[in-house]
This record gives structure tokens, sequence and C-alpha cells, in this order.
């Protein structure tokens, strides 16, 4: 089976599946950060300024 | 003891819009590569404005969930850590096996397949997670305002300051 370039699959659009695979990536990515910064705590400025003890 | 005068809700709130904003932020970061992803196989548009549909309210869910784990195990933070993970990545296979309409991976692989509908039904797959993400969201930051509110010791706004010791409490007078 002959070698096809890169370049003739993408001029063609014989690659069905990169769309799906980039939007996988783009949703693990998000996964991962949002439960990074979901479970980020607050910022001890704003707490020690509206403290009351 | 009052840890902030703010109410729990308007933190709450507070947490949800920023939430929502830093997500559209990521999406927006996001959306380049998607573009350049359809120009090569000619995905519609309309499939971009789904999945980017269904991976930020995915992802809002999530943060919602790591709200609530930080809400409840602030303490701990390795637990929190790990009961995260656990269960994102046990809610993601479970459902993409079993209960595929929950799914986001199954959801966002659907449109690619052109199976916007269910098969008998009027039900699209982005849909039923699009909607279930935003029902889990709003479960969850509402548990975590209860959770908050339960107990002032445990309040979201973190735990107060310990004061520091004075150069003579540390030189031991």
């Amino acid at each position: 089976m002959a070698r096809i370039p890169l370049t003739a699959h993408l001029r063609a659009g014989n690659a069905p599946e990169t769309f799906f695979a980039v939007a996988l990536c783009l949703f693990g990515c998000l996964a991962y950060l949002a439960a990074r910064f979901g479970a980020e705590g607050f910022s001890n400025e704003s707490v020690s300024k509206y403290w009351i003890s | 003891m009052t840890l902030t005068p703010v109410p729990v809700s308007s933190v709450v709130a507070g947490r949800l819009s920023a939430s929502v904003i830093h997500t559209v932020f990521l999406l927006a970061l996001g959306l380049p590569f998607l573009f350049l992803g359809s120009t090569v196989n000619g995905t519609a548009i309309s499939v971009i404005s789904r999945v980017v549909l269904v991976s930020g309210t995915s992802a809002l869910a999530l943060r919602a969930f790591a709200f609530l784990c930080f809400v409840l195990l602030e303490p701990h933070r390795l637990l929190k850590d790990g009961v995260i993970i656990f269960c994102g990545l046990a809610f993601l296979i479970a459902t993409t096996s079993a209960v595929q309409p929950l799914s986001p991976i199954s959801a966002i692989l659907s449109l690619e397949r052109g199976r916007f509908h269910r098969a008998g039904t009027r039900c699209s797959f982005y849909l039923v997670s699009v909607i279930m993400s935003v029902l889990a969201a709003a479960v969850f930051y509402i548990a975590a305002g209860y959770g908050s509110g339960s107990s002032a010791d445990d309040s979201p706004c973190g735990r107060p300051p310990s004061p520091r010791p004075t150069r003579r409490a540390r030189r031991g007078f």
C-alpha cells in the first residue's frame, strides 16, 4: 500500500477523525483544569480582611 | 464566631459566576484548535457549537463537584484530590460504558457519527449530556452552600489565618 503524504491527506479531507480527536483532547484539558481550579481555596488576603474574631 | 460577614449564598454565587467566566475563557482558548480541526474534515459550525456546549457544561459540573469536595474535605487535601480524580474518572468510565446518554465523551462521539437523536426518540445525546451537567452543577453548588452553612468552621471562605507569633512569644517570653 502506497504511503500518502500528510499534506495530501489534509487537502483531500481524508482525516475524518481529526476534529473529534481535537475535541476529546480539549475536553480532557478542560476537565483537568476544572477539577484543579474548582478545588482551589480562597485567597488568604480576603479572609484576613473580613475575619472578625 | 463569624468567619466572614458575607453570606454563604453570595459566596457560592460569586464562585459560580467566576467558574462560568473562567470556563468560557478556557473554551475560547481552545476554540482555534477546534476550528483548525474542523477545516481538515469539514465539520459544520453547528457541530462545533454543540461540542463546545457539551465540553463547557461538563467542565462546569466537574468544577462544581470539585468545589463541593473542597467545602466538605478542606482539611484533608490529599483525600480531597483523590476523591475528585477517582470520582471524575469513575463517572466518565461508568457512563461511557454503561449509561451512554449521560457521558460527555459519548455525546461528543455521537456528534461525529451524526447521531444527534437516539434511535426511536427525539432525545439527543448531547442535549441529555448538557441538561444533566447543568442539573448536576446546580445540585453540587446548592449542596456546597448547605455544607458550608451547616458549620462555621468549614466555611468555604477558608480558615482564618493563624495569628503570627510576636517576637516576644517566639523568644519564649
